[in-house]
């Protein structure tokens, strides 16, 4: 699965940065080059990482671009163009181009947000949760444990009550009830194994000062370059940004794509770094051909 | 040289008229192999618990604990956290956190070890115990004897030299339990760690131990080598501690050394030159009506998984106590889920008193029908108190005040569990937990009791009086059916037993024909007697068959 | 893995929540649609003699003051911030103000958004915008407001009723009024 990829195996402080770079510019940048780049890049590698799963899911991407990309002329009457007039507004084409790239924006976001959690997986979470704060990374490892515990308890509990002829009726209150009851007693064992693990920690000897916090990563020289990488690109977004050289303008009529220094270089930078997991993705398989007919 | 010294140790727990133990002294030394045991509430595990700062119970001491010849109480925590590993009973309750691998870590990061010492230490722990493909999953995924392991070896990661270790067999099955036993003893022999270990199953580790404790009321009965307390306890009490071998010993007026490992014990009977003689009747129970049909179960949890429960046939028949067995993960809980109507199988046919499952509707099924005992009591319980909870019960079944209390009344006094009506089942002890519980599943008066492994983390003591109690229940006219993979328990009360293995039955018959046909699987008294006395399955058949042998012989 | 079908779960909850969402936005908002040329299509009263008339007047200059904030297309559009030059119209009975700069606006072709009495919290008509030029467009205080007979009346342009002669200014104010008028 996500574990043969190789931008799965990055250190997680690239990895943050790298999405941020990408999250920052598909979001903060109004330029349609940009969000093109952001929406290709994110589809083609979340559709690396899901593959079939992708097929379906591809609708409703589909689906939800249009919903956002008609909303937006529905609240947004500014424009020159209109095409028509619906309750005495104007309904116009600078409206609907600006809804495509607001669509397209949100879209890229959640496809490259989905991608995140494939790739940055509760480990990752975990280790940089305790990087800066030892005890929450702990408490968010635990609460991962925790949490498939108690589904299997609550489960457990339900059929036990069932079988004990506890789920009388298919009444709506009843079954709060009973659901309530399950509540209770789930969380009455819950009380009583938390001793037993505070217990298992202090026993190996939690809570003394001067404690470590291990992981199983480390810094390599591929991590730094995915850093510096994604930090350039940041910069040059953040300066783009600023600069307002870069974005374009919808209202009253949509201006021209800019095509300055800064612009270029700002959708070269950004190409890169949104197709940077898709070209890792394509050497690694390239050099795994290479090496299989070798072999 | 002595690593452990206890002299005239004395504990009360805080609002206890009682000592929760008296006198203790004892020695342990570098190396050894130390077995507590006794009845459960001997004291067995406020013992433990005394010997490792961080967890010690509060209440008043008295007496001495040296540990490497200084106090305990006086050494740093640092010392005690690393020289003294604790693993408890409960694999669930243990784990702190979602990775193995970070189990690993956890003490050797809380101890402030550094990375590169940690990721050895993980490494070498791994190899040793075997858990390297295993490293990087989550731990909510593992077995239950995955976790005691993955217990054992993270308190091992930080090399202490005493390790103590509370029941960590407790809950689970005879194959599990064997591992973990067998990777404690490869521990104490070729590490050379120290191992003080409470337990309950000590069918294996009563020959393997250096020094045998025995607790009662918080006294020490007995203490010395295998067979220094076999000798001492033969003929009392608590002879029912006793390995099989050292049973059959004592029970044929043996004379000599004790017999303890089952190698022993077949020794012993092979010299007893026994003609193979009285082979008890296989009396073939005669085929009522069946009360369960299941026909051609098919079972998975999801879309994409594996099924379960493949092609499952079986059928209970009325009034018998059948027991079916199979390691954990053979899918025992699912068979249980899916003849009590909690779990719907995708294809198949299921008919409970000649009636398909489904047309039981609300909750007539579990009113008088059918009840199931789950694996963990404590689910059985919404109410603070057992009688409430008792008469919260009798309401949903219908009842009315005065039929409830004569229920609740007759209930309580079968399994004389009166004295606990106003206590919080939470706080009853595991025996007493579970009596309630069963006396909760009672309550709808079922025609079939379902059991789902109801030996778990029971002594043998509370295990035999459980066995006696279900019996006298199929002598009233109720089916049992129980879940389990105590194969000591179903030998010497099932009347019927099947092998669950794969999703379907591999063997089903009576117990003695079943135990007699497998080879691995089977009990003790099945191990010791194979081949020497032919079809017998517990240590009273062998008994028995050894006295009319020598009847015989005379 | 669990996803090989079409839509599933609380991905298509989105999609209909999505979907009832806009249902219901068309629903209150009503559907009357109109081409451009319908819209623009008004038909404004001559002046006769004993008609009642009003005085109608656009004007953006303030907005030069801070043209840094629009963007070239905003700036051309404004030119010398004169967007209608004083003009006398008729005045129907009953005419408020918005009436009265809807029917101006569609006769000029001037573009203008508004948001309806139902849309907001104050249930008044609010003037978002004129010419393109929207408020908030030059700083946080801008926007347009209306002066009567150079006052600034305390309601709503909606529900502010004309009388024969009075004069009307619709200004793009910098600081929330203050800077224009008495």
């Amino acid at each position: 699965m996500r574990i043969h990829f190789r931008f799965y195996s990055f250190h997680p402080f690239a990895l943050v940065v790298y999405y941020m770079a990408i999250l920052f510019g598909s979001m903060f940048i109004v330029n349609p080059v940009v969000r093109l780049e952001a929406l290709l890049g994110g589809v083609i590698f979340l559709s690396l990482i899901r593959k079939r799963r992708m097929v379906s899911d591809i609708w409703f991407y589909l689906i939800l671009f249009i919903l956002i990309w008609i909303t937006n002329p529905l609240f947004s009457h500014n424009g020159e163009t209109p095409l028509f007039f619906m309750n005495g507004n104007p309904v116009t084409l600078e409206a609907f181009k600006c809804g495509a790239s607001i669509a397209a924006a949100i879209l890229a976001s959640i496809i490259w947000f989905a991608s995140a959690a494939e790739i940055i997986d509760d480990e990752k979470i975990v280790y940089l949760a305790g990087r800066f704060f030892p005890r929450l990374g702990l408490t968010i490892s635990m609460a991962l444990r925790f949490v498939p515990r108690l589904k299997k308890d609550f489960s457990a509990c339900e059929n036990a009550q069932k079988t004990a002829g506890l789920l009388t009726s298919d009444s709506f209150f009843d079954r709060l009830k009973f659901k309530l009851g399950i509540l209770m007693s789930v969380s009455a064992k819950s009380v009583e194994s938390s001793v037993i693990i505070s217990r298992s920690m202090r026993a190996r000897g939690y809570g003394m000062k001067g404690s470590t916090a291990y992981s199983r990563f480390f810094l390599r020289v591929s991590d730094v370059v995915l850093a510096v990488v994604s930090l350039i690109t940041f910069v040059a977004e953040i300066i783009a940004v600023i600069s307002g050289k870069v974005g374009i303008e919808f209202y009253p009529s949509v201006t021209e794509l800019p095509v300055n220094f800064m612009a270029v270089s700002t959708y070269i930078l950004y190409g890169i770094t949104a197709f940077l997991p898709t070209i890792i993705e394509a050497t690694e398989y390239l050099k795994w051909k290479y090496y299989i007919s070798k072999i | 040289m002595e690593i452990l010294h206890i002299e005239d140790l004395n504990f009360k727990y805080p609002d206890n008229e009682s000592f929760a133990l008296k006198e203790i002294s004892f020695t342990v030394n570098k190396g050894d192999f130390v077995l507590v045991c006794g009845r459960s509430g001997c004291g067995k595990t406020t013992l433990l618990q005394l010997l490792k700062p961080e967890i010690a119970p509060f209440g008043e001491m008295s007496g001495k604990i040296l540990f490497k010849s200084k106090d305990l109480k006086e050494g740093s925590m640092l010392r005690s956290a690393r020289e003294i590993g604790f693993v408890m009973q409960s694999p669930e309750d243990q784990v702190v956190t979602d990775k193995v691998w970070h189990e690993l870590a956890f003490g050797l990061e809380n101890i402030g070890a550094d990375a590169e010492r940690i990721r050895l230490k993980i490494a070498e722990i791994a190899a040793f115990f075997g858990i390297d493909s295993w490293l990087t999953e989550n731990t909510s995924q593992l077995s239950g004897g995955q976790k005691q392991i993955l217990s054992l070896a993270s308190v091992l990661a930080m090399d202490p030299e005493l390790l103590i270790l509370d029941e960590p067999t407790a809950q689970l099955d005879p194959i599990a339990t064997e591992n973990f036993i067998s990777l404690l003893i490869k521990i104490n022999r070729t590490l050379g760690k120290t191992i003080i270990i409470a337990e309950h199953s000590l069918e294996e580790l009563f020959g393997a131990s250096d020094k045998i404790l025995l607790l009662n009321n918080g006294m020490i009965t007995a203490c010395g080598t295998a067979q220094e307390v076999s000798q001492s306890i033969v003929k009392t009490d608590f002879e029912f501690l006793l390995p099989a071998s050292a049973r059959i010993f004592s029970q044929t007026e043996g004379k000599g050394m004790i017999p303890i490992s089952v190698k022993e014990g077949r020794k012993y009977l092979t010299d007893l030159n026994l003609k193979q003689i009285n082979k008890p009747s296989n009396k073939d129970s005669d085929k009522a009506e069946p009360v369960i049909e299941m026909k051609n179960i098919m079972f998975r949890y999801g879309k994409d998984l594996n099924d379960v429960l493949r092609d499952l046939n079986l059928e209970i028949y009325k009034n018998e106590f059948f027991c079916l067995l199979g390691s954990n993960g053979t899918g025992k809980t699912t068979a249980v889920n899916v003849m009590a109507g909690t779990a719907r199988p995708y294809s198949g046919t299921i008919k409970i008193l000649n009636k398909p499952i489904k047309s039981y509707k609300g909750n007539s099924l579990y009113n008088g029908v059918l009840s199931v005992l789950p694996q963990d009591p404590a689910y059985c319980f919404v109410k603070t108190t057992l009688i409430d909870d008792y008469y919260c019960c009798c309401k949903v079944l219908g009842l009315n005040r005065h039929e409830a209390v004569k229920r609740i009344e007759m209930i309580m006094e079968k399994l004389k569990i009166k004295e606990f009506s106003t206590r919080n089942p939470l706080d009853l002890s595991g025996g007493e937990r579970q009596k309630a519980a069963l006396g909760k599943v009672l309550l709808s008066q079922p025609e079939i009791l379902i059991l789902d492994e109801p030996t778990k983390a029971i002594d043998s003591f509370a295990k035999y009086e459980l066995g006696k109690f279900l019996s006298e229940l199929v002598e009233n006219g109720i089916t049992i059916v129980a879940v389990t993979h105590d194969v000591e328990f179903a030998g010497e009360f099932a009347s019927r037993c099947g092998l669950l293995s794969d999703g379907k039955i591999a063997g089903v018959g009576a117990p003695q024909e079943f135990f007699c046909s497998v080879d691995f699987y089977t009990t003790a008294a099945r191990r010791i007697s194979k081949g020497i006395i032919d079809g017998c399955v517990t240590c009273e058949q062998v008994v028995k068959a050894c006295k009319g042998g020598e009847a015989l012989e005379e | 893995m669990k996803e090989v079908s079409s839509l599933k779960g609380a991905k298509k909850d989105i999609v209909v929540l999505f979907v009832i969402f806009i249902a219901v936005v068309i629903l209150i908002k009503g559907t009357e649609f109109q081409t451009v040329d319908e819209y623009y299509l008004t038909h404004i009263d001559d002046i006769s003699e004993n008609s009642k008339t009003v005085t109608f007047s656009i004007n953006c200059e303030k907005a030069l003051e801070k043209s840094e904030f629009l963007n070239d297309r905003q700036r051309k559009l404004i030119g010398d911030g004169i967007i209608l030059e004083p003009t006398e119209y008729v005045l129907r009975d009953g005419d408020t103000v918005f009436d009265m700069l809807s029917r101006v606006t569609r006769y000029n072709k001037i573009q203008m958004e508004y948001q309806g009495s139902d849309q907001n919290i104050y249930n008044s008509v609010y003037i978002q915008g004129i010419n393109y030029l929207y408020e908030f467009d030059c700083g946080e205080t801008a926007g347009w407001i209306y002066l009567v007979n150079g006052q600034q009346p305390e309601n709503s342009c909606g529900n502010y009723k004309l009388s024969d002669g009075d004069v009307v200014e619709w200004v793009y104010s910098l600081e929330l009024g203050q800077d224009v008028g008495g």
